[in-house]
């Protein structure tokens, strides 16, 4: 006797886990998510070094706390004006090009306030880091191709 | 009481937890999620003194082990003709004395090969490279039972290793041992 048959006497009818078909997606989407994710912490780690709450960052941002939710969890393909649009809300770069660097495509995302966008201080003003750290994201596919 | 959902039909399956998921996908879906994690590590401050590290680095590495963790079974469970190697290459033995010989025994799998590492998912071997498990949390103890959610999960673990043997559930796999 299979293990599954063997299974399904013992704790009834067995359903399918969505994990298989989640996993592929995220496979995919992988490349992505890896900047989602690195921007979703710095995003965190602002809110709380600035006191401002998901609700008023939300409000702000002119979206609902559902959608704020779904960016912290860093799962949004951010568009370039989101991003941007977030800068100016926390005061502080997220992302920055380094045009160095062509191939692989290179990504720095900034950890510590190299400079400061045009906009809204936090409310403590009083962000202060000690160091910047780069993270080579390694792309599937080559900008040059482009 | 318990219910099951399959991963890959007699190689991996879960319990089914209360919202209609199951185990393995809510770590799955806990490991890869920044805010859960930022919270995780916000609640339990103490983990970040254990492994040495501040929360964003913790965060930074528990999205980068559980990436390696799952795409490693995700190859492996899609390998056909390797019933094995879930055995070779994730689980092990919860109990260092204990080994692959002894029916339904009490497993864990380490998110990577380094000691240091924070993921565990634990589960109940049923029979070669098939598993049910049971559950998985970030370490932030020493040891197992050093915390309450380690507790609840070997409670678990041998609540249901207990009900498959009670069920004389390796039966049907002893009779092709004795054969043999």
């Amino acid at each position: 006797m299979n293990n599954e048959k063997k299974l399904t006497e013992l704790f009834g009818a067995i359903e399918q886990s969505e994990w298989e078909k989640a996993a592929r997606d995220w496979k995919e989407q992988q490349p992505w998510k890896e900047y989602a994710q690195q921007i979703a912490i710095e995003v965190l780690e602002l809110l709380e070094k600035s006191g401002m709450s998901q609700k008023a960052f939300a409000e702000k941002m002119k979206v609902s706390p559902q959608v704020v939710n779904k960016w912290l969890k860093g799962k949004e393909n951010f568009t370039l004006e989101t991003i941007a649009k977030m800068e100016f809300v926390l005061g502080q770069k997220l992302i920055q090009i380094t045009p160095q660097q062509a191939v692989p495509a290179y990504v720095e995302v900034i950890l510590s306030p190299l400079e400061y966008c045009e906009g809204p201080k936090t409310k403590s003003g009083q962000l202060s880091f000690s160091k910047t750290q780069f993270f080579d994201l390694h792309l599937p596919y080559s900008l040059a191709e482009n | 009481m318990f219910a099951l959902k399959q991963i890959v039909a007699d190689k991996l399956y879960a319990l089914k937890t209360p919202d209609g998921s199951d185990v393995f996908h809510r770590c799955f879906e806990n490991w890869q999620d920044v805010l859960y994690l930022h919270d995780f590590f916000r609640q339990h401050a103490y983990a970040l003194a254990f492994y040495k590290v501040d929360r964003k680095t913790a965060i930074r590495q528990v999205l980068s082990e559980s990436k390696q963790f799952f795409s490693e079974i995700l190859e492996i469970i899609n390998t056909a003709n390797h019933a094995s190697t879930l055995d070779e290459t994730i689980f092990i033995p919860l109990h260092n004395r204990e080994d692959f010989d002894l029916p339904l025994i009490e497993t864990k799998a380490y998110g990577t090969i380094s000691r240091k590492c924070y993921l565990r998912l634990y589960a109940i071997r049923l029979s070669d490279g098939c598993y049910i498990v049971v559950g998985g949390l970030i370490k932030t103890t020493r040891s197992l039972q050093g915390g309450a959610e380690g507790r609840k999960m070997l409670q678990t673990l041998k609540k249901i290793a207990s009900f498959l043997r009670k069920s004389k559930f390796e039966d049907a796999f002893d009779i092709g041992v004795l054969i043999v």
